[in-house]
């Protein structure tokens, strides 16, 4: 018998039978999971939209808009996509300031310009100014899923700025390891980044959903 | 048209050598995962030729250490290659450099050091993603699978890998690990939450599947010969490697699985062996 093994090859013919039926077997779970992914996708999608509508005020600084001038320290250069809100959430972040003028804390205190005067920059480098004091103080959780697994996230606010977003639980099946700087980016960016770690795109996201929805609770 | 003539016979015995390599199954193999993984760095980028290139000089040194250790001579490393270029293949192109290298030298002693009279045990790749994720934890990625490259990429693996199957008879094996592997996870679908199979229809995890299949599954000196046993191999890989998943969640059930099934070859062997050791004896000088 092992000899026959051996000798002879399975036919062509076999090979395309056993291969289609492969092919029906994969199609019907694909199939059958796509709802599925399709909630997945969807989450997902949800949780970056609320990311964009819950992050701190990003204008861009050329802009002749009603704007804020801000302390050096608070002004970061966005490197990725543009992040910039509508204007309409303006007024929001100027209620906000005056949450953080009444906490006493090291983060820089933005104050408003008269709005009929157009602020620019003199420097044409797209530099985008970002407001202080979108969140309340206090510490807040949240949680983040994915194909891979979940991420649970534990965010400290504190002068109406993101302090620490730590990653406080983390089952996804690779290593949280990868996406450990995006962190140190929620905090320097006082958001929830777009940038997804290259081979870590599911846990990145489901990182930007847990700290969405953490953030959610501080907004 | 350019005519290549032997000036000594030393060259043409030479020549010979590469000739017969190119032919054989290690040597067909090595071109094709060449091919695969070349479009693969292309598409994943420079950290994956530095990946590659950990793991196979890892490997290759410490299998010739390992040769020179047990049989005090030169053994040309043709397997270590193979060996890291699979582990390179299959490990996230953004990985720790020490991680790869404790993949492939957990691979390489693998090979070494676990064995019977004829054969090494385990699949040393398997056996070194399995350990160093054990130990190390680290991910797997399956860059080498080529999922980043759509179609395209999918078809290449699929056409190269067949030729590799073809050659060395292992297509029931292959349909069986397939065919089940796949079933398993429809089942689930049905039966159970849909979820739990969502990332296994689809990219990279099918890529994965059928990469693992193609390469890894089908080594030779670690798997059945009859058909019968190829397609119960097969089927047991697969449903070990359902249950793995399904159990622990672990990113290496597909190597995990592979490692069951090995050693149930290892032990069909050694109580199915034939009355003469002489044909043993002659595999394993030859391993």
């Amino acid at each position: 018998m092992a000899r026959d093994s051996r000798s002879r090859k399975v036919g062509p013919g076999l090979v395309a039978l056993g291969s289609a039926a492969i092919v029906a077997v994969y199609a019907t779970g694909y199939i059958r999971s796509e709802p599925t992914e399709a909630a997945v996708i969807a989450a997902a999608t949800e949780a970056a939209r609320q990311s964009l509508a819950q992050s701190p005020l990003v204008i861009p600084s050329q802009t002749a808009a009603p704007t804020q001038t801000s302390n050096p320290t608070a002004t970061t250069t966005q490197t990725g996509t543009a992040t910039a809100r509508p204007a309409v959430p303006t007024a929001t972040s100027s209620t906000s300031t005056g949450v953080q003028a009444a906490t006493p804390t090291k983060a820089p205190i933005s104050a408003p310009t008269p709005a009929p005067t157009p602020v620019k920059t003199a420097t044409p480098v797209p530099t985008q100014v970002v407001s202080n004091g979108t969140y309340r103080d206090g510490t807040y959780s949240g949680s983040g899923t994915s194909r891979h697994g979940g991420i649970d996230v534990t965010v400290v606010v504190n002068g109406g700025r993101i302090v620490s977003a730590e990653i406080s639980r983390c089952s996804t099946r690779y290593p949280c390891s990868y996406i450990e700087e995006l962190p140190g980016d929620v905090v320097t960016n006082q958001k929830v980044t777009a940038r997804y770690i290259s081979g870590a795109t599911d846990s990145s996201r489901a990182y930007a959903q847990a700290v969405s929805a953490a953030l959610a609770k501080a907004g | 048209m350019i005519r290549v003539t032997a000036t000594t016979p030393e060259i043409e015995a030479q020549f010979r050598a590469v000739r017969r390599y190119v032919r054989s199954p290690k040597g067909r193999l090595f071109l094709i995962l060449g091919a695969i993984l070349g479009l693969g760095m292309v598409v994943t980028g420079r950290q994956a030729v530095g990946v590659t290139a950990i793991a196979v000089g890892t490997s290759v040194l410490l299998d010739m250490g390992m040769w020179a250790i047990r049989r005090r001579e030169f053994v040309a490393p043709s397997g270590a290659i193979l060996t890291g270029l699979l582990i390179g293949a299959v490990l996230s192109p953004i990985e720790h450099w020490y991680v790869v290298m404790n993949a492939a030298a957990f691979a390489i002693l693998s090979k070494h050091l676990i064995r019977t009279r004829w054969s090494n045990v385990l699949n040393p790749a398997a056996c070194g993603l399995v350990l160093s994720g054990l130990v190390l934890g680290n991910a797997e990625s399956w860059w080498g699978a080529l999922p980043d490259a759509g179609l395209f990429g999918a078809l290449e693996v699929l056409l190269l890998g067949l030729l590799i199957v073809q050659q060395i008879n292992k297509f029931p094996l292959v349909l069986s690990f397939l065919g089940t592997y796949f079933a398993l996870f429809t089942l689930a679908t049905v039966f159970s939450d849909p979820a739990v199979a969502t990332e296994v229809f689809r990219a990279p995890d099918v890529h994965a599947a059928i990469f693992f299949a193609l390469f890894m599954l089908d080594d030779p000196p670690t798997t059945p010969v009859r058909y019968a046993d190829q397609l119960f191999f097969g089927a047991l890989v697969a449903a070990v490697s359902y249950a793995v998943l399904l159990r622990f969640g672990t990113v290496y059930y597909l190597s995990a699985g592979l490692l069951v099934g090995n050693v149930w070859e290892s032990w069909r062997r050694y109580f199915q062996r034939p009355a003469s050791r002489s044909t043993g004896t002659a595999l394993a000088d030859a391993a």
